[in-house]
């Protein structure tokens, strides 16, 4: 089911007012939520709703084991080991199978041998790169110790597959999500309009901007031999805002939906294209898998502790990683290493950290000459990065990063000129709400303290999503 | 929570408002389907010429210039079953007919139902504007904002901010395929098309399609009226590219229905007299110098024993 869907327009509703005024006690809505993220789920493929229910189930009861022999590491690591294998194991299969045996394949062949794989035709199932990080990192967290062990199976698999963020995120963390199961919720207004005005500010991101652009990124990205390089230029910047739209705006959604039921999602996007240098662009951008890879690829590979060159490997490694994950694809391993490439400079420079916790233009209107440059720097070696992201093949890659830098004629491609309108709209909203949860957190403040004033705001928006439907413009990160 | 509710519910109406106005703007605008339905309403009586058929035939015969009174019934993607359920829901203004002109293209036989296709919005014209009620009124069919993509465009439309390519005379005919404006390149777009329809055929059908034109012979037989089955001209970039077993088998058929029942069968497929200017794109003539040419053509062939 898509959130920008008539279905999700009926189930949400339906949902939300029998979690709060049928189903009071916690543990029924926990069960409530459970059922309703299993339809909602299913809606899509029931098929898979047996992979959701292994990965659960799983991760359950190796964290109550993990929670019973606590103390015996060499029983606690193979406990966490079956885990990772499982979860992994369906991560694998569905996602990378085809890939490892097409390249091994060519390997052999190489060699003179005529291998006989079998690759599968397997439905790579929606949400699966999200739902089994999401139990992989609770049953890694019990054997650190971090948190104690779920003892009820609702409340855990109400925390898996709690349907705001079941299928692109954010990644939850059992410490911050479990929680919130455990205690009873009290509807809370000023959380709920806030969740309603974020969902809002969520579908335009999508539906408007991201949407607005696909039809000419495209055109670009699929006739990339006869486009002129300016058309590439522009396809690959109209590409980074759709995917911003798309994936920010399902964040926005998600989280704004979990509001509506008392539940807080942690912030996945923080205004990313703000950034001053790549290394705050990676603070900023999908937040939820960027601190997974944190926790749990780079600090267990030692993190910054060995050295420099062993923290150089290490950044390397989790890139790549990164990139494997958005793709079973040379091309996103590709985008992996070139923003590695991007990183590793800061790091050795020792100014990966600078900008940590500040915003640009913090406490002015708008940004100097040199923080406007910054961005621009950072935002131009992003779009380039989306290039390999987007490409189909590497060498389709290298025929448009030539045509960038060497063809400078325009071909004709179909635009919809109102997309850069939609664009301009989004940045200056975001603009100034830089420093807030989300772009749409609009302060009862100033001259936002009339309603009438904030519901025609809301009203135009609503009108431009309305407008905009029906394009049937899948999101980008459900591939994933 | 009651507040929540209260102005959740409000907002929520606005909006319902704002659509329900922009259903009414839609329903407010001129469109093929209310313009052969006013023609009814006009012309109670007296029609004795129907053009049936899809956009060929919409955009390809013009009515005004066949030998007697006529409207073309015809519209984009229309099926043989709707051309069916068109001459039996206007019956009742066809005591004068005498002709009815049924054009048979490449895929007429191996089409699906409408409602069954990606193009099922259309059927919400029938509903709506012929007041055809194969469909339920409280249904997906009753109402434009069903589609809410082609709402949208029409809404546009409406405000100036896009152009409509439906515009057509009071006697149905489809208009906006004209010579001025033909696109460039259109010659290209043959062997795309001819895939496209390719792609789209149904050889399942053929019996339930051949049983639609049986009816409407039937119809034509009840109130001593001819049918004439019509394929009209296509460009030779569309022709080199489809299924010639398919097409051979509509010819095949064309052939059949109208031996065994005394019918008139005119095939105008490969026609030589129409070149590049009569066509609007590979797969339909233009709107005014090429329906004219086939009109006439077609006229001649009427008066003709």
């Amino acid at each position: 089911m898509l959130f920008n869907s008539f279905e999700f327009l009926v189930f949400l509703p339906v949902v939300f007012l029998l979690y709060w005024f049928v189903f009071k006690p916690v543990r029924w809505q926990n069960l409530f939520i459970v059922v309703a993220s299993y339809v909602f789920y299913g809606w899509w493929n029931w098929r898979f709703l047996g992979l959701i229910a292994l990965a659960s189930t799983t991760a359950y009861v190796c964290g109550l084991l993990l929670g019973r022999y606590r103390g015996r590491r060499a029983v606690s690591k193979w406990i966490c080991g079956v885990n990772v294998a499982v979860s992994l194991g369906i991560l694998g299969t569905y996602k990378y199978y085809n890939f490892f045996a097409t390249n091994f394949s060519a390997v052999l062949e190489a060699f003179g041998f005529r291998p006989d794989w079998v690759t599968l035709e397997l439905v790579l199932p929606v949400g699966i790169s999200f739902y089994t990080f999401q139990a992989l990192a609770y049953a890694i967290d019990v054997y650190r110790g971090k948190i104690e062990p779920s003892r009820n199976v609702i409340d855990f698999f109400a925390f898996i597959s709690f349907f705001p963020q079941l299928v692109a995120g954010p990644i939850e963390r059992a410490s911050n999500l479990l929680p919130q199961f455990l205690k009873k919720r009290v509807f809370d207004y000023p959380l709920a309009v806030d969740g309603l005005r974020q969902m809002l500010w969520g579908l335009f991101k999508k539906m408007v901007v991201a949407d607005s652009c696909a039809m000419t990124v495209d055109y670009v990205f699929s006739n990339y031999e006869t486009m002129g390089g300016i058309n590439l230029i522009a396809g690959a910047v109209l590409f980074s805002f759709q995917i911003y739209g798309d994936f920010s705006g399902y964040s926005d959604i998600a989280i704004g939906t979990a509001k509506l039921f008392g539940i807080r999602l942690m912030q996945n996007f923080n205004f990313p294209y703000f950034s001053r240098s790549i290394s705050e662009f990676w603070r900023r951008w999908h937040i939820s898998l960027t601190a997974w890879f944190r926790d749990y690829v780079y600090i267990p590979l030692g993190g910054s502790r060995g050295g420099r060159w062993k923290t150089v490997r290490n950044t390397i490694i989790v890139f790549l990683v990164s990139g494997f994950w958005h793709g079973a694809d040379w091309t996103f391993i590709s985008w992996g290493a070139f923003n590695a490439m991007l990183f590793v400079p800061l790091l050795l420079a020792g100014t990966s950290r600078k900008y940590k916790g500040t915003t640009v233009a913090d406490g002015s209107v708008l940004p100097s000459l040199k923080e406007c440059g910054l961005m621009l720097v950072t935002f131009a070696l992003v779009v380039l990065g989306r290039v390999l992201y987007r490409a189909e093949t590497i060498p389709a890659a290298a025929t448009i990063f030539r045509k960038m830098f060497t063809d400078f004629h325009l071909t004709w491609a179909p635009v919809e000129w109102m997309s850069f309108v939609y664009i301009a709209v989004m940045i200056v909203i975001e603009w100034f709400h830089r420093t807030s949860f989300h772009g749409f957190a609009l302060a009862p403040s100033g001259v936002m303290r009339h309603r009438a004033l904030r519901w025609l705001l809301y009203y135009c928006l609503a009108m431009c999503i309305l407008f905009s439907a029906g394009r049937n413009e899948t999101f980008i990160y459900f591939q994933f | 929570m009651k507040r929540f509710l209260i102005q959740t519910l409000l907002f929520g109406l606005f909006i319902v408002a704002s659509l329900a106005a922009g259903e009414l703007i839609v329903r407010s605008m001129e469109n093929p389907y209310k313009i052969k339905q006013r023609y009814f309403c006009e012309n109670p009586t007296g029609t004795r010429t129907v053009i049936l058929g899809n956009s060929h035939s919409y955009f390809g015969i013009i009515p005004d210039m066949l030998p007697e009174k006529a409207v073309n019934l015809a519209n984009v993607s229309q099926t043989l079953r709707y051309d069916r359920i068109l001459l039996e829901h206007y019956a009742d203004n066809l005591d004068s007919l005498r002709t009815v002109i049924l054009p048979l293209s490449y895929t007429s036989l191996y089409d699906v139902d409408l409602e069954d296709t990606d193009e099922w919005w259309l059927a919400i014209n029938y509903r709506i504007y012929m007041g055809i009620d194969r469909h339920p009124a409280f249904s997906k069919y009753g109402s434009e904002l069903s589609h809410i993509a082609v709402y949208n465009s029409k809404l546009a439309t409406f405000f100036g901010l896009a152009e409509s390519n439906l515009s057509c005379d009071s006697l149905g005919h489809g208009t906006s395929y004209s010579l001025d404006r033909k696109y460039e390149g259109w010659e290209e777009t043959g062997p795309e098309f001819a895939r496209r329809h390719t792609a789209g055929l149904h050889p399942e059908m053929e019996a339930r399609n051949i049983a639609e034109i049986d009816r409407i012979a039937d119809f034509c037989r009840e109130r001593g009226a001819r049918l004439v089955l019509v394929t009209l001209p296509e460009f030779e970039s569309y022709r080199a590219n489809v299924d010639m077993a398919r097409l051979d088998r509509m010819r095949f058929v064309a052939d059949s229905i109208s031996t065994s029942r005394g019918l008139k069968y005119l095939d105008f497929y490969a026609d030589p007299r129409f070149g590049k200017d009569d066509f609007y794109d590979s797969d339909h003539l233009t709107s005014d110098l090429g329906a004219t040419k086939f009109t006439r053509i077609l006229a001649e062939e009427l008066r003709a024993k």
